[in-house]
């Protein structure tokens, strides 16, 4: 299908929402990846899908298929919302606390996209060359690290007991030697009401 | 949606026929066919069925609302005309991902149509990379495109995304696109 732009995102979120109020019931969604990027950190341009962690409060299949009627309206393929992501092990669960920004909160539904270092070290667990190469260049810039020491000592404290895996190694060095970092540009705040 | 434009040219194309020639054929005039192709206006379905049979081709529906890979090369040609690599490197992967999430025939569909130039050699080689990829993991014969020697390089090249990719070994590379001496790793293309 398609690649979504932020634009695309907002307005499939904005109806989820609305498709979700119609269930009645809580449900927290968080948000990880590309579309998390776009949606509150910079400029991606486009992103193929919005990953999702496991629901907390409400369930999975719900929000499955509240965005599926989303999807229908639209002309997307189902799967635009997934939660593949979980499946990978990638989401830095036991080591520094986790940041997370709310972009909606109406009482029942809230939405929440993964702050900068939870997303440096997924991007980093990842280190899929050509994929992952500049927004780890610019979530580096935003976190700050400026050294592939640092990178290192980071990314052990999101999964204690691990290194930077060695291709990350090599691709943070390259960013670092190639040009200084910049922090990009943030982008406008998400409203979704 | 596909983009008709994009079909209509890569139809021509692969008849190695010029705008006028097809316009002849079509017996529309070379305007129109310029237009229908660049995509700035929205061409009325009975010209591109017209144009298409011009080329040789005609227009069916496949159950799938995924771009095939003629779409897909015209996506890449703009991308790398905006000078935005990471870009034209999404719309690879989203071509891989979306023949994954089709099986059988339809996976074969969305690979019929013989896709343009990218306007740049690596790229028109890594679609054919892509292509017989997902095709040889369903067993799904090869178009005849996928083995036009110009979706061949020698020496291997990258697809030069961006300056801190490392480059991978032989190991590291779908075989594939070691077949179409295109260096890609092949984690680039998976789900995380």
């Amino acid at each position: 299908m398609t690649l979504l732009t932020r634009d695309d995102l907002i307005r499939a979120l904005r109806e989820l929402v609305v498709e979700l109020k119609t269930g009645g019931e809580p449900v927290g969604l968080r948000v990880v990846g590309g579309a998390a990027i776009a949606l509150r950190h910079f400029d991606r341009h486009t992103t193929a899908d919005l990953d999702a962690l496991h629901v907390r409060p409400g369930t999975d299949d719900a929000v499955t298929e509240a965005a599926n009627r989303v999807a229908d309206r639209r002309g997307w393929d189902h799967g635009w919302l997934n939660f593949n992501v979980t499946n990978t092990g990638s989401e830095p669960l036991y080591g520094r606390p986790t940041a997370w920004e709310t972009v909606y909160d109406d009482g029942i539904i809230v939405i929440q996209v993964a702050g900068a270092d939870t997303l440096l070290a997924m991007k980093l667990r990842a280190n899929r060359p050509g994929r992952d190469t500049d927004d780890i260049r610019k979530l580096l810039a935003i976190c700050e690290i400026n050294s592939v020491e640092g990178a290192d000592v980071f990314y052990s404290e999101c999964y204690p007991g691990e290194s930077l895996p060695d291709r990350a190694w090599t691709m943070v060095s390259s960013i670092l030697q190639t040009q200084p970092l910049t922090k990009p540009e943030l982008v406008d705040p998400v409203d979704l009401s | 949606m596909t983009d008709a434009g994009a079909l209509l040219r890569a139809a021509r194309s692969s008849r190695r026929l010029t705008q006028e020639q097809l316009a002849d054929r079509a017996g529309v005039d070379q305007a129109r066919v310029s237009r229908s192709e660049s995509g700035r206006e929205s061409p009325r379905f009975d010209t591109v069925d017209r144009l298409l049979a011009g080329a040789g081709y005609r227009l069916y529906a496949a159950p799938t609302r995924r771009d095939d890979v003629a779409t897909t090369a015209g996506r890449i040609r703009q991308s790398l005309e905006q000078g935005d690599r990471h870009a034209a490197l999404r719309h690879l992967i989203q071509l891989s991902d979306d023949l994954l999430a089709e099986k059988g025939l339809v996976r074969g569909v969305l690979t019929v149509s013989p896709p343009g130039t990218t306007g740049e050699k690596v790229w028109d080689a890594a679609l054919a990379a892509v292509t017989a990829w997902r095709l040889n993991e369903d067993q799904i014969p090869l178009p005849a495109w996928v083995s036009e020697p110009s979706r061949t390089l020698a020496p291997p090249r990258v697809l030069q995304i961006d300056e801190a990719d490392p480059v991978p070994t032989p190991a590291d590379v779908p075989v594939e696109f070691g077949q179409h001496g295109v260096l890609a790793w092949a984690d680039t293309f998976s789900s995380v």
